[in-house]
Protein backbone atom coordinates (compact mmCIF):
# COMPACT_ATOMS: atom_id res chain seq x y z
CA UNK A 1 0.00 0.00 0.00
CA UNK A 2 2.74 2.38 0.96
CA UNK A 3 4.55 1.48 -2.23
CA UNK A 4 1.45 2.36 -4.19
CA UNK A 5 1.17 5.81 -2.64
CA UNK A 6 4.86 6.46 -3.19
CA UNK A 7 4.43 5.51 -6.85
CA UNK A 8 1.31 7.65 -7.07
CA UNK A 9 3.14 10.64 -5.65
CA UNK A 10 5.99 10.09 -8.09
CA UNK A 11 3.56 9.90 -11.01
CA UNK A 12 1.76 13.07 -9.94
CA UNK A 13 5.09 14.87 -9.65
CA UNK A 14 5.97 13.73 -13.17
CA UNK A 15 2.64 14.91 -14.55
CA UNK A 16 2.84 18.21 -12.72
CA UNK A 17 6.27 19.00 -14.07
CA UNK A 18 5.05 18.28 -17.61
CA UNK A 19 5.09 21.21 -20.03
CA UNK A 20 1.39 20.88 -20.89
CA UNK A 21 0.36 20.76 -17.22
CA UNK A 22 2.49 23.81 -16.48
CA UNK A 23 0.93 25.70 -19.37
CA UNK A 24 -2.54 25.12 -17.87
CA UNK A 25 -1.70 25.52 -14.18
CA UNK A 26 0.91 28.25 -14.07
CA UNK A 27 1.62 27.87 -10.37
CA UNK A 28 1.98 25.22 -7.71
CA UNK A 29 -0.98 23.96 -5.71
CA UNK A 30 -2.06 26.96 -3.59
CA UNK A 31 -0.63 26.01 -0.20
CA UNK A 32 1.01 29.23 0.83
CA UNK A 33 -0.44 32.70 1.04
CA UNK A 34 1.68 33.83 -1.88
CA UNK A 35 0.62 31.02 -4.20
CA UNK A 36 -3.04 31.45 -3.20
CA UNK A 37 -2.77 35.07 -4.22
CA UNK A 38 -1.16 34.05 -7.53
CA UNK A 39 -4.05 31.68 -8.22
CA UNK A 40 -6.66 34.37 -7.65
CA UNK A 41 -4.85 36.75 -9.97
CA UNK A 42 -3.91 34.33 -12.73
CA UNK A 43 -6.99 32.13 -12.98
CA UNK A 44 -9.79 33.37 -15.23
CA UNK A 45 -12.54 31.94 -13.04
CA UNK A 46 -11.03 32.76 -9.66
CA UNK A 47 -10.05 36.31 -10.56
CA UNK A 48 -13.75 37.23 -10.25
CA UNK A 49 -13.18 37.32 -6.51
CA UNK A 50 -10.63 39.81 -5.16
CA UNK A 51 -7.52 38.51 -3.40
CA UNK A 52 -8.49 40.50 -0.33
CA UNK A 53 -11.85 41.80 0.75
CA UNK A 54 -13.12 43.89 3.60
CA UNK A 55 -14.08 41.86 6.63
CA UNK A 56 -17.51 43.42 6.41
CA UNK A 57 -18.05 41.80 2.97
CA UNK A 58 -17.62 38.32 4.42
CA UNK A 59 -20.41 38.84 6.94
CA UNK A 60 -22.92 36.17 5.82
CA UNK A 61 -25.97 38.06 7.05
CA UNK A 62 -24.99 41.13 5.06
CA UNK A 63 -25.50 39.73 1.52
CA UNK A 64 -26.90 36.27 2.32
CA UNK A 65 -24.92 35.26 -0.82
CA UNK A 66 -28.03 36.00 -2.87
CA UNK A 67 -26.18 37.20 -5.96
CA UNK A 68 -23.94 34.14 -6.04
CA UNK A 69 -26.94 31.87 -5.47
CA UNK A 70 -28.74 33.52 -8.40
CA UNK A 71 -25.66 33.03 -10.60
CA UNK A 72 -25.29 29.36 -9.61
CA UNK A 73 -28.97 28.85 -10.42
CA UNK A 74 -28.33 30.50 -13.80
CA UNK A 75 -25.51 27.99 -14.41
CA UNK A 76 -27.71 25.04 -13.36
CA UNK A 77 -30.46 26.32 -15.67
CA UNK A 78 -27.99 26.60 -18.55
CA UNK A 79 -26.61 23.09 -18.10
CA UNK A 80 -29.99 21.39 -17.59
CA UNK A 81 -31.53 23.52 -20.35
CA UNK A 82 -28.90 22.52 -22.90
CA UNK A 83 -29.47 18.86 -22.03
CA UNK A 84 -33.26 19.23 -22.31
CA UNK A 85 -32.79 20.73 -25.79
CA UNK A 86 -31.54 17.34 -27.01
CA UNK A 87 -35.04 15.87 -26.66
CA UNK A 88 -37.25 18.89 -27.28
CA UNK A 89 -38.44 20.02 -30.72
CA UNK A 90 -40.29 23.36 -30.83
CA UNK A 91 -43.01 21.98 -33.09
CA UNK A 92 -46.66 22.26 -32.09
CA UNK A 93 -47.25 18.62 -33.04
CA UNK A 94 -44.24 17.28 -31.12
CA UNK A 95 -43.49 19.63 -28.22
CA UNK A 96 -46.00 18.28 -25.70
CA UNK A 97 -45.10 14.67 -26.53
CA UNK A 98 -41.37 15.46 -26.21
CA UNK A 99 -41.95 16.85 -22.73
CA UNK A 100 -43.96 13.76 -21.76
CA UNK A 101 -41.12 11.56 -23.07
CA UNK A 102 -38.63 13.56 -21.03
CA UNK A 103 -40.80 13.12 -17.98
CA UNK A 104 -41.53 9.41 -18.36
CA UNK A 105 -39.30 7.68 -20.92
CA UNK A 106 -35.85 9.29 -20.95
CA UNK A 107 -33.32 8.30 -18.28
CA UNK A 108 -32.81 11.18 -15.80
CA UNK A 109 -35.31 13.22 -17.85
CA UNK A 110 -37.60 13.72 -14.85
CA UNK A 111 -34.66 14.87 -12.72
CA UNK A 112 -33.39 17.30 -15.36
CA UNK A 113 -36.79 18.78 -16.13
CA UNK A 114 -37.67 19.19 -12.47
CA UNK A 115 -34.27 20.75 -11.77
CA UNK A 116 -34.83 23.19 -14.62
CA UNK A 117 -38.31 24.03 -13.38
CA UNK A 118 -37.50 24.43 -9.70
CA UNK A 119 -34.26 26.29 -10.37
CA UNK A 120 -36.25 28.71 -12.52
CA UNK A 121 -38.80 29.31 -9.77
CA UNK A 122 -36.05 29.64 -7.18
CA UNK A 123 -34.03 32.00 -9.35
CA UNK A 124 -37.04 34.29 -9.68
CA UNK A 125 -37.40 34.36 -5.89
CA UNK A 126 -33.68 34.80 -5.21
CA UNK A 127 -33.29 37.58 -7.74
CA UNK A 128 -36.14 39.52 -6.11
CA UNK A 129 -34.66 38.93 -2.64
CA UNK A 130 -31.26 40.06 -4.00
CA UNK A 131 -32.83 43.29 -5.19
CA UNK A 132 -34.54 43.82 -1.83
CA UNK A 133 -31.28 43.26 0.04
CA UNK A 134 -29.44 45.77 -2.16
CA UNK A 135 -32.26 48.23 -1.58
CA UNK A 136 -32.41 47.84 2.19
CA UNK A 137 -28.59 47.99 2.45
CA UNK A 138 -28.60 51.20 0.44
CA UNK A 139 -26.11 49.53 -1.88
CA UNK A 140 -27.69 51.19 -4.93
CA UNK A 141 -26.31 54.60 -3.94
CA UNK A 142 -23.31 56.38 -5.46
CA UNK A 143 -21.14 55.03 -7.02
CA UNK A 144 -23.29 51.94 -7.60
CA UNK A 145 -26.26 53.43 -9.47
CA UNK A 146 -25.12 52.02 -12.80
CA UNK A 147 -24.92 48.49 -11.40
CA UNK A 148 -28.39 48.91 -9.90
CA UNK A 149 -29.58 49.77 -13.40
CA UNK A 150 -27.90 46.68 -14.87
CA UNK A 151 -29.53 44.66 -12.10
CA UNK A 152 -32.98 46.00 -12.98
CA UNK A 153 -32.47 44.96 -16.61
CA UNK A 154 -31.28 41.54 -15.41
CA UNK A 155 -34.45 41.25 -13.31
CA UNK A 156 -36.58 41.96 -16.39
CA UNK A 157 -34.55 39.41 -18.40
CA UNK A 158 -35.13 36.83 -15.67
CA UNK A 159 -38.88 37.55 -15.93
CA UNK A 160 -38.72 37.21 -19.71
CA UNK A 161 -36.77 33.94 -19.48
CA UNK A 162 -39.47 32.58 -17.18
CA UNK A 163 -42.23 33.84 -19.44
CA UNK A 164 -40.76 32.43 -22.66
CA UNK A 165 -39.97 29.11 -20.99
CA UNK A 166 -43.55 28.92 -19.79
CA UNK A 167 -44.90 28.32 -23.31
CA UNK A 168 -42.51 25.55 -24.32
CA UNK A 169 -44.31 22.51 -22.77
CA UNK A 170 -47.22 23.45 -25.06
CA UNK A 171 -49.88 22.21 -22.63
CA UNK A 172 -53.15 23.94 -21.72
CA UNK A 173 -51.51 25.93 -18.91
CA UNK A 174 -48.74 27.14 -21.22
CA UNK A 175 -51.06 27.95 -24.10
CA UNK A 176 -53.55 30.02 -22.11
CA UNK A 177 -50.90 31.66 -19.93
CA UNK A 178 -49.15 32.95 -23.03
CA UNK A 179 -52.47 33.87 -24.63
CA UNK A 180 -53.25 36.02 -21.59
CA UNK A 181 -49.69 37.36 -21.34
CA UNK A 182 -49.43 38.36 -24.97
CA UNK A 183 -52.92 39.91 -24.89
CA UNK A 184 -51.56 42.15 -22.16
CA UNK A 185 -48.84 43.04 -24.66
CA UNK A 186 -51.65 43.93 -27.05
CA UNK A 187 -52.75 46.54 -24.50
CA UNK A 188 -49.40 48.39 -24.69
CA UNK A 189 -49.99 52.12 -25.08
CA UNK A 190 -49.55 53.34 -28.65
CA UNK A 191 -47.93 50.08 -29.91
CA UNK A 192 -50.62 47.51 -28.96
CA UNK A 193 -53.83 47.08 -30.94
CA UNK A 194 -55.96 47.33 -27.78
CA UNK A 195 -53.81 49.87 -25.96
CA UNK A 196 -54.60 53.50 -25.29
CA UNK A 197 -53.57 55.97 -27.99
CA UNK A 198 -53.11 53.19 -30.53
CA UNK A 199 -54.84 55.46 -33.04
CA UNK A 200 -51.96 57.97 -32.77
CA UNK A 201 -49.54 56.26 -35.21
CA UNK A 202 -52.43 56.33 -37.69
CA UNK A 203 -51.90 60.08 -37.93
CA UNK A 204 -48.58 59.41 -39.65
CA UNK A 205 -50.04 56.58 -41.68
CA UNK A 206 -49.01 53.65 -39.49
CA UNK A 207 -51.94 51.40 -38.76
CA UNK A 208 -51.77 49.53 -35.42
CA UNK A 209 -54.10 46.53 -35.70
CA UNK A 210 -54.31 42.91 -34.63
CA UNK A 211 -51.89 41.98 -37.42
CA UNK A 212 -49.50 44.91 -37.15
CA UNK A 213 -48.84 45.63 -33.47
CA UNK A 214 -46.15 44.59 -30.97
CA UNK A 215 -48.09 41.46 -29.99
CA UNK A 216 -48.09 40.43 -33.64
CA UNK A 217 -44.33 40.92 -33.77
CA UNK A 218 -43.79 38.85 -30.61
CA UNK A 219 -46.01 35.96 -31.71
CA UNK A 220 -45.34 36.09 -35.44
CA UNK A 221 -49.10 35.80 -35.88
CA UNK A 222 -52.46 36.80 -34.49
CA UNK A 223 -52.81 33.70 -32.28
CA UNK A 224 -50.38 31.66 -30.18
CA UNK A 225 -49.29 29.17 -32.86
CA UNK A 226 -46.26 27.56 -34.50
CA UNK A 227 -44.52 30.89 -35.16
CA UNK A 228 -45.07 31.97 -31.57
CA UNK A 229 -43.69 28.70 -30.17
CA UNK A 230 -40.58 28.94 -32.34
CA UNK A 231 -40.01 32.60 -31.43
CA UNK A 232 -40.35 31.90 -27.72
CA UNK A 233 -37.98 28.94 -28.08
CA UNK A 234 -35.31 31.02 -29.81
CA UNK A 235 -35.71 33.85 -27.29
CA UNK A 236 -35.58 31.39 -24.38
CA UNK A 237 -32.61 29.32 -25.55
CA UNK A 238 -30.46 31.77 -27.51
CA UNK A 239 -31.26 35.47 -27.31
CA UNK A 240 -32.15 36.03 -23.65
CA UNK A 241 -29.40 33.78 -22.17
CA UNK A 242 -26.73 35.54 -24.26
CA UNK A 243 -27.95 38.97 -23.17
CA UNK A 244 -28.18 37.75 -19.57
CA UNK A 245 -24.63 36.39 -19.67
CA UNK A 246 -23.28 39.64 -21.08
CA UNK A 247 -25.06 41.73 -18.44
CA UNK A 248 -24.06 39.34 -15.63
CA UNK A 249 -20.41 39.77 -16.69
CA UNK A 250 -20.76 43.55 -16.60
CA UNK A 251 -22.62 43.29 -13.28
CA UNK A 252 -19.74 41.34 -11.69
CA UNK A 253 -17.07 43.54 -13.21
CA UNK A 254 -18.76 46.69 -11.94
CA UNK A 255 -18.87 45.32 -8.36
CA UNK A 256 -15.05 45.33 -8.41
CA UNK A 257 -14.78 48.65 -10.21
CA UNK A 258 -17.23 50.29 -7.81
CA UNK A 259 -15.03 49.30 -4.88
CA UNK A 260 -16.43 45.94 -3.81
CA UNK A 261 -19.55 45.40 -1.77
CA UNK A 262 -21.14 48.43 -0.18
CA UNK A 263 -20.10 48.96 3.43
CA UNK A 264 -20.54 51.56 6.13
CA UNK A 265 -18.09 54.43 6.08
CA UNK A 266 -15.38 54.32 8.70
CA UNK A 267 -15.41 57.63 10.53
CA UNK A 268 -12.22 59.55 9.93
CA UNK A 269 -10.80 57.01 7.47
CA UNK A 270 -13.12 57.00 4.45
CA UNK A 271 -13.98 60.08 2.51
CA UNK A 272 -17.64 60.57 1.70
CA UNK A 273 -18.20 59.81 -2.01
CA UNK A 274 -19.03 62.96 -3.92
CA UNK B 1 -17.18 48.66 13.17
CA UNK B 2 -13.78 49.23 14.63
CA UNK B 3 -12.54 45.83 13.46
CA UNK B 4 -13.63 46.60 9.90
CA UNK B 5 -10.27 47.92 8.82
CA UNK B 6 -8.64 48.18 5.44
CA UNK B 7 -7.52 44.87 3.96
CA UNK B 8 -3.83 45.66 4.11
CA UNK B 9 -2.55 43.70 7.10
CA UNK B 10 -3.06 39.99 6.35
CA UNK B 11 -4.72 38.22 9.26
CA UNK B 12 -2.33 35.89 11.02
CA UNK B 13 -4.86 33.06 11.03
CA UNK B 14 -4.62 32.80 7.24
CA UNK B 15 -1.06 31.48 7.46
CA UNK B 16 -0.70 27.75 7.02
CA UNK B 17 -0.32 26.19 10.45
CA UNK B 18 2.11 23.54 9.27
CA UNK B 19 4.19 23.66 6.13
CA UNK B 20 3.85 20.64 3.83
CA UNK B 21 5.98 17.78 5.08
CA UNK B 22 6.57 19.31 8.49
CA UNK B 23 4.19 16.89 10.15
CA UNK B 24 5.47 13.47 11.27
CA UNK B 25 5.38 10.72 8.63
CA UNK B 26 1.87 9.40 8.01
CA UNK B 27 0.09 12.31 9.68
CA UNK B 28 -2.23 14.77 8.06
CA UNK B 29 -3.17 18.23 9.19
CA UNK B 30 -6.82 19.25 9.51
CA UNK B 31 -6.35 21.48 6.46
CA UNK B 32 -5.04 18.55 4.38
CA UNK B 33 -8.00 16.44 5.45
CA UNK B 34 -10.61 19.08 4.64
CA UNK B 35 -8.85 19.78 1.36
CA UNK B 36 -9.08 16.11 0.40
CA UNK B 37 -12.71 15.87 1.48
CA UNK B 38 -13.54 18.95 -0.56
CA UNK B 39 -11.97 17.67 -3.76
CA UNK B 40 -13.49 14.22 -3.25
CA UNK B 41 -16.94 15.72 -2.78
CA UNK B 42 -16.56 17.93 -5.84
CA UNK B 43 -15.29 15.07 -8.03
CA UNK B 44 -18.07 12.77 -6.85
CA UNK B 45 -20.77 15.37 -7.52
CA UNK B 46 -19.49 16.42 -10.93
CA UNK B 47 -18.60 12.84 -11.88
CA UNK B 48 -22.07 11.63 -10.96
CA UNK B 49 -23.55 14.45 -12.98
CA UNK B 50 -21.41 13.63 -15.99
CA UNK B 51 -22.38 9.94 -15.84
CA UNK B 52 -26.08 10.81 -15.57
CA UNK B 53 -25.75 13.22 -18.49
CA UNK B 54 -24.12 10.54 -20.64
CA UNK B 55 -26.88 8.06 -19.77
CA UNK B 56 -29.45 10.75 -20.57
CA UNK B 57 -28.09 10.92 -24.11
CA UNK B 58 -28.99 7.29 -24.79
CA UNK B 59 -32.75 7.33 -25.52
CA UNK B 60 -34.94 4.53 -24.22
CA UNK B 61 -37.49 5.00 -26.98
CA UNK B 62 -36.99 5.55 -30.69
CA UNK B 63 -39.29 7.03 -33.30
CA UNK B 64 -37.55 5.27 -36.15
CA UNK B 65 -39.27 3.02 -38.69
CA UNK B 66 -39.73 -0.57 -37.49
CA UNK B 67 -36.94 -2.69 -39.00
CA UNK B 68 -39.43 -5.59 -39.27
CA UNK B 69 -42.07 -5.17 -41.97
CA UNK B 70 -44.13 -7.12 -44.53
CA UNK B 71 -43.62 -6.64 -48.24
CA UNK B 72 -46.54 -8.60 -49.80
CA UNK B 73 -46.96 -12.11 -51.13
CA UNK B 74 -44.47 -14.24 -53.07
CA UNK B 75 -46.80 -14.06 -56.08
CA UNK B 76 -46.02 -10.35 -56.25
CA UNK B 77 -42.40 -11.20 -57.07
CA UNK B 78 -42.55 -13.67 -59.99
CA UNK B 79 -39.53 -14.99 -61.86
CA UNK B 80 -39.58 -13.22 -65.22
CA UNK B 81 -38.14 -14.86 -68.34
CA UNK B 82 -36.52 -17.60 -66.29
CA UNK B 83 -33.83 -15.10 -65.30
CA UNK B 84 -33.02 -13.93 -61.77
CA UNK B 85 -35.37 -10.95 -61.34
CA UNK B 86 -34.59 -7.83 -59.26
CA UNK B 87 -37.48 -5.75 -57.82
CA UNK B 88 -36.43 -2.22 -56.85
CA UNK B 89 -39.93 -0.88 -56.09
CA UNK B 90 -39.35 -0.83 -52.32
CA UNK B 91 -35.97 0.91 -52.48
CA UNK B 92 -37.32 4.36 -51.54
CA UNK B 93 -39.68 3.14 -48.80
CA UNK B 94 -37.62 0.40 -47.12
CA UNK B 95 -34.19 0.62 -48.79
CA UNK B 96 -34.31 -2.99 -49.93
CA UNK B 97 -34.25 -4.92 -53.20
CA UNK B 98 -36.24 -8.14 -53.57
CA UNK B 99 -34.48 -10.76 -55.71
CA UNK B 100 -36.37 -13.73 -57.16
CA UNK B 101 -34.39 -16.75 -58.30
CA UNK B 102 -35.58 -20.05 -59.78
CA UNK B 103 -35.57 -21.72 -56.37
CA UNK B 104 -36.71 -18.90 -54.09
CA UNK B 105 -36.60 -15.29 -52.94
CA UNK B 106 -34.12 -13.26 -50.93
CA UNK B 107 -33.85 -9.58 -49.94
CA UNK B 108 -30.85 -7.24 -50.20
CA UNK B 109 -30.24 -4.29 -47.91
CA UNK B 110 -29.71 -1.53 -50.52
CA UNK B 111 -26.52 -0.17 -48.97
CA UNK B 112 -23.06 -0.19 -50.51
CA UNK B 113 -20.55 -1.98 -48.29
CA UNK B 114 -17.93 0.69 -49.04
CA UNK B 115 -19.28 3.84 -47.36
CA UNK B 116 -23.03 3.31 -47.23
CA UNK B 117 -24.47 5.01 -50.32
CA UNK B 118 -27.42 3.46 -52.12
CA UNK B 119 -26.39 1.75 -55.37
CA UNK B 120 -28.83 1.69 -58.29
CA UNK B 121 -29.93 -1.36 -60.28
CA UNK B 122 -28.79 -1.07 -63.91
CA UNK B 123 -30.78 -3.66 -65.90
CA UNK B 124 -28.54 -3.43 -68.99
CA UNK B 125 -25.43 -4.36 -67.02
CA UNK B 126 -27.38 -6.58 -64.58
CA UNK B 127 -25.41 -4.92 -61.82
CA UNK B 128 -26.00 -2.75 -58.76
CA UNK B 129 -23.82 0.29 -59.38
CA UNK B 130 -22.89 2.72 -56.61
CA UNK B 131 -22.84 6.39 -57.72
CA UNK B 132 -20.44 7.50 -54.97
CA UNK B 133 -17.22 5.61 -55.68
CA UNK B 134 -18.11 3.23 -58.48
CA UNK B 135 -18.51 -0.06 -56.64
CA UNK B 136 -20.44 -2.64 -58.68
CA UNK B 137 -22.23 -5.74 -57.42
CA UNK B 138 -23.74 -8.59 -59.41
CA UNK B 139 -27.24 -10.03 -58.75
CA UNK B 140 -25.76 -12.28 -56.08
CA UNK B 141 -24.32 -9.21 -54.34
CA UNK B 142 -20.70 -10.07 -55.08
CA UNK B 143 -18.27 -7.21 -55.71
CA UNK B 144 -17.34 -7.05 -59.39
CA UNK B 145 -15.79 -3.57 -59.46
CA UNK B 146 -14.76 -0.68 -57.26
CA UNK B 147 -13.57 -0.24 -53.69
CA UNK B 148 -16.33 -2.14 -51.84
CA UNK B 149 -14.58 -4.61 -49.51
CA UNK B 150 -17.34 -7.21 -49.15
CA UNK B 151 -20.56 -8.46 -50.79
CA UNK B 152 -23.94 -6.80 -50.26
CA UNK B 153 -25.78 -7.70 -47.07
CA UNK B 154 -29.04 -9.67 -47.11
CA UNK B 155 -31.94 -9.19 -44.69
CA UNK B 156 -33.54 -11.89 -42.59
CA UNK B 157 -36.75 -13.09 -44.27
CA UNK B 158 -39.61 -15.28 -43.10
CA UNK B 159 -43.15 -16.21 -44.08
CA UNK B 160 -45.65 -14.48 -41.80
CA UNK B 161 -48.94 -16.08 -40.68
CA UNK B 162 -50.93 -14.39 -43.46
CA UNK B 163 -48.60 -15.72 -46.14
CA UNK B 164 -46.77 -12.42 -46.71
CA UNK B 165 -43.00 -12.11 -46.81
CA UNK B 166 -41.68 -10.55 -43.63
CA UNK B 167 -38.32 -8.72 -43.71
CA UNK B 168 -36.14 -7.95 -40.71
CA UNK B 169 -33.55 -5.31 -41.56
CA UNK B 170 -32.01 -5.56 -38.10
CA UNK B 171 -30.56 -9.01 -38.88
CA UNK B 172 -28.18 -9.02 -41.84
CA UNK B 173 -25.58 -11.35 -43.34
CA UNK B 174 -23.26 -11.60 -46.29
CA UNK B 175 -21.51 -14.72 -45.05
CA UNK B 176 -21.48 -17.25 -47.93
CA UNK B 177 -22.24 -20.06 -45.48
CA UNK B 178 -25.39 -18.29 -44.25
CA UNK B 179 -26.93 -16.63 -47.28
CA UNK B 180 -28.67 -19.84 -48.38
CA UNK B 181 -29.93 -20.71 -44.90
CA UNK B 182 -33.72 -20.63 -44.32
CA UNK B 183 -33.30 -17.45 -42.30
CA UNK B 184 -32.05 -15.46 -45.29
CA UNK B 185 -33.52 -17.34 -48.26
CA UNK B 186 -37.20 -18.25 -48.76
CA UNK B 187 -37.30 -21.53 -50.63
CA UNK B 188 -39.97 -21.87 -53.29
CA UNK B 189 -41.59 -24.91 -51.65
CA UNK B 190 -42.84 -22.66 -48.82
CA UNK B 191 -45.66 -21.30 -50.97
CA UNK B 192 -46.01 -23.59 -53.98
Amino acid sequence: MEKFWLGFEKLMKKIQSNKIWLSIFRHEYPQTEKSRMAVMVNNFFLHIHPVKVYKHSLEPYYTFGLGVIAFVLFLILTVTGVLLMFYYVPDIHQAYQNVKDLQFAVSYGTLLRNMHRWSAHTMMLIVILHMMRVFYAGAYKTPREFNWGVGVILLVITFLLSFTGYLLPWDQLAYWAITVGTNMGGATPILGNAGPFHELPGLVGIHIGINSDVRFMLLGGTIVGQNGLLRFYVLHCIFLPIVALLLISIHFWRIRKDGGLARPLRPGVDAKPE
Amino acid sequence: MAEDTAPDAPAKTLARPAAPGSLPEGQYSRRDFLNLVGWAWLSAALGGWALAAVRFLFPNMLYEPNPVFKIGWPKDYPLLGGLTTVYIGLQTKFRIWVVTQADGIFVFHAKCTHLGCTPRWVPDDRRFECPCHGSNFDVEGNVVAGPAPEPLFRCRVSMSQDGQIQVDKAVLTNNPSQIHADQFFLKKNLWS
